[in-house]
């Protein structure tokens, strides 16, 4: 948890969550705990997170995979290999093909807590019917 | 089951079956509504919907059956057998209610231009009769889906009464979107939708919860189970995973019955005084021509060899880019604004018109992917993640193509369904008309995303599949080149009919869901008249 909290910088994880997404990324690669052990101790010896990726260099690509692997687990709620999309094509059937992924969270990804300042979580309704007429605020903070 | 009779057998039990079932179930005639899928009900697409890796792909939370499959995506099913040089990759669901579980909810009425295409524009075929005659169908059909729509803007299609609802309030970046395009020569007017601004027959009022596809989780928005249980309610029968696989014909040609398996292949005839075929536009097609026997080697109702043929579908290009200010798609419902100043003009002899819609999609789950593709975590990632879901803005097309013999709908002779029933295979490609008209739509994504001071745009050329089937049972005045007459009666045979875009003549450039369910009105009317 603690690296999740460094590597997403947020603080209240839902440690249920983490339990759950841990136990997927063990169950995906057996050796995800040790390579997980080898980024802890960079993140003990206070490595800033922006350049945590550049000091694992060094190491193999269960190691250096780490970071993303927790973040995309954490922001998209999911885990495992996704077939890179073509362009944003909304109404085309999907060229999104992703049968190895597991998904852990939907709602509480933190993708949407990024912007749930302005965005509903789709398919759940967030405020008045009408409300998207105002002016939405800005993407910078 | 042993043999069940009607007065009319409907098969199919989307939007056209459901229309034309409830209309002649209150008319007092016996119906019985054959559908091949099972009953869905919404919450569970919902549950699967969030639950599912796949959530770009509309298909995923509806589960193809073994025994009435439809085409998925992801992964792919195979179901459609593509032959063709451009894949025809068609969505459509299998199920009580049929495919308007998920769509954009689009319910524009065609122009009147686009009934008379060969008589304007020399290309393409005319309708057997002009606009005016399905314009009073169109109204019942706005009604009956619960259309809210533009009353102060004129779209091209003369109406004789305003819309059932007024317009939804257009989003923030709609807005902006219509403001700068309208300043520079564009036509951008709100979309007439079959989504809820007040509640209406029973269900609530859009709250904008960004899903209209894959699935509305509030029914806010029409689907086509609506017309299916008001049927039942008016006395209709309806007997779901009920696969039609053989339509017979009797004395006469006319229709006698229509054979159907149950999921484990127990077959049951169904006779009666008429049948509506509104089970698609590749499912019928499909139907039709395996029905072949020694007095209709062809297939039924196909002495014009036209049942299958003239397949179309409104073939779209796309582009992506980041607008130069934050305007937030994902507010509200998925789809409000259309460009529609390319429907119509004497270019039409050239090359195909079109209309382009802006996506109001929320960006988020695809920015975030690609942003963590490029390995970006931390601080960056969140900044990242606002600015391009505020930023991301992305316009799809439909454009016309026109009815061509060589595009067609077969029944496979290779790959067979659990019940035995051929799978659909499809000879489809674009031509010079289309491929015309996407130059020029391609040249207006580019002036569009300037004007909108757009950055990092990505076009995407490829034909995509839009998903609006039609042209296979195609209606015309000359049986020698159609499958039915100006009232849906297939010309072989006198109490046989066709419930679906399958008969429109031409595909004009907008979604054909209304035009099916005017279309079905009017069958109905006619059918209640004939009884």
């Amino acid at each position: 948890m603690m690296v999740s909290q460094y590597i997403t910088g947020h603080q209240d994880l839902d440690r249920t969550l983490g339990q759950r997404l841990l136990s997927a990324l063990v169950r995906r690669d057996g050796g995800f705990p040790q390579a997980l052990q080898t980024v802890n101790l960079r993140v003990q010896a206070g490595v800033p997170p922006e350049r945590l990726q550049s000091t694992l260099g060094a190491e193999g690509d269960a190691v250096r995979e780490v970071p993303v692997q927790i973040a995309t687990a954490w922001y998209l709620g999911e885990v495992g290999e996704r077939r890179p999309q073509g362009a944003g094509r909304e109404d085309r059937a999907a060229n999104e093909s992703s049968p190895g992924v597991e998904v852990v969270a939907y709602e509480k990804a933190l993708m949407f807590a990024a912007v749930a300042d302005v965005l509903t979580v789709p398919s759940y309704c967030r405020d008045l019917p009408g409300y998207w007429a105002t002016p939405p605020g800005a993407s910078g903070t | 089951m042993s043999d069940t009779s009607a007065d009319v057998v409907v098969v199919g039990s989307g939007v056209a079956g459901g229309i034309v079932a409830h209309e002649l179930a209150k008319a007092g005639a016996s119906v019985l509504i054959l559908e091949a899928g099972p009953w869905l009900s919404r919450w569970r697409v919902v549950e699967r919907f969030r639950n599912s890796p796949s959530k770009a792909d509309y298909m995923a939370p509806y589960l193809s059956q073994p025994y009435a499959p439809h085409p998925e995506y992801a992964p792919p099913n195979g179901y459609l057998i593509e032959k063709g040089n451009v894949d025809y990759a068609a969505q459509y669901i299998r199920a009580v209610g049929g495919t308007t579980w998920h769509w954009a909810a689009a319910c524009w009425r065609l122009l009147p231009s686009d009934f008379r295409l060969r008589s304007l524009f020399d290309v393409g075929r005319d309708w057997p009769f002009a606009y005016d005659a399905l314009e009073s169908y169109y109204l019942r059909a706005e009604a009956d889906l619960g259309v809210s729509g533009p009353d102060d803007v004129d779209l091209g299609s003369p109406r004789s009464a305003p819309y059932p609802m007024k317009q939804i309030p257009l989003s923030w970046m709609d807005q902006r979107f219509a403001e700068v395009l309208n300043g520079n020569g564009f036509s951008v007017v709100p979309e007439p939708v079959a989504r809820n601004s007040r509640p209406y027959d029973g269900r609530p009022t859009c709250c904008g919860n960004n899903n209209c596809m894959p699935i509305c989780p509030i029914a806010a928005q029409y689907s086509g189970e609506v017309h299916a249980v008001k049927a039942m309610r008016a006395g209709a029968r309806l007997i779901a995973s009920a696969v039609v696989y053989r339509i017979e014909a009797g004395e006469g040609g006319r229709i006698a019955a229509v054979h159907y398996k149950d999921p484990n292949g127990a077959s049951s005839r169904v006779t009666g005084t008429t049948f509506v075929l509104a089970a698609n536009g590749i499912e019928t097609p499909k139907l039709m021509l395996i029905s072949a026997d020694d007095r209709f080697p062809r297939g039924i109702a196909n002495s014009s060899d036209m049942v299958g043929r003239n397949l179309m579908d409104h073939p779209g290009t796309g582009v992506t880019f980041l607008a130069g200010e934050d305007l937030w798609p994902g507010r509200g419902p998925i789809e409000m604004t259309s460009v529609v100043n390319f429907r119509d003009g004497t270019f039409r002899a050239e090359y195909a018109a079109k209309k382009l819609h802006l996506s109001n999609s929320a960006a988020v789950r695809k920015v975030t992917q690609d942003i963590l593709s490029r390995g970006v975590i931390g601080p960056e990632l969140e900044r990242e993640i606002r600015l391009r879901s505020a930023r991301t803005l992305s316009i799809n097309s439909f454009h016309e193509i026109l009815p061509l013999p060589e595009n067609r709908v077969l029944p496979s002779s290779e790959r067979r369904d659990a019940l035995g029933i051929p799978y659909p295979e499809i000879h489809y490609d674009v031509d010079e008309y289309v491929q015309r008209s996407a130059a020029h739509t391609h040249e207006t994504y580019a002036q569009i995303a300037d004007l909108m001071g757009g950055t990092e745009v990505e076009f995407d050329d490829a034909f995509a599949p839009n998903n609006h089937i039609m042209g296979t049972t195609i209606m015309g005045e000359d049986p020698v080149n159609s499958v039915v007459d100006g009232d849906c009666r297939t010309y072989d045979h006198d109490n046989l009919f066709v419930a679906s875009s399958s008969v429109m003549p031409t595909a004009g450039s907008v979604n054909c869901t209304l035009t099916i369910a005017a279309l079905a009105h009017r069958l109905a009317d006619r059918l209640r008249k004939r009884a």
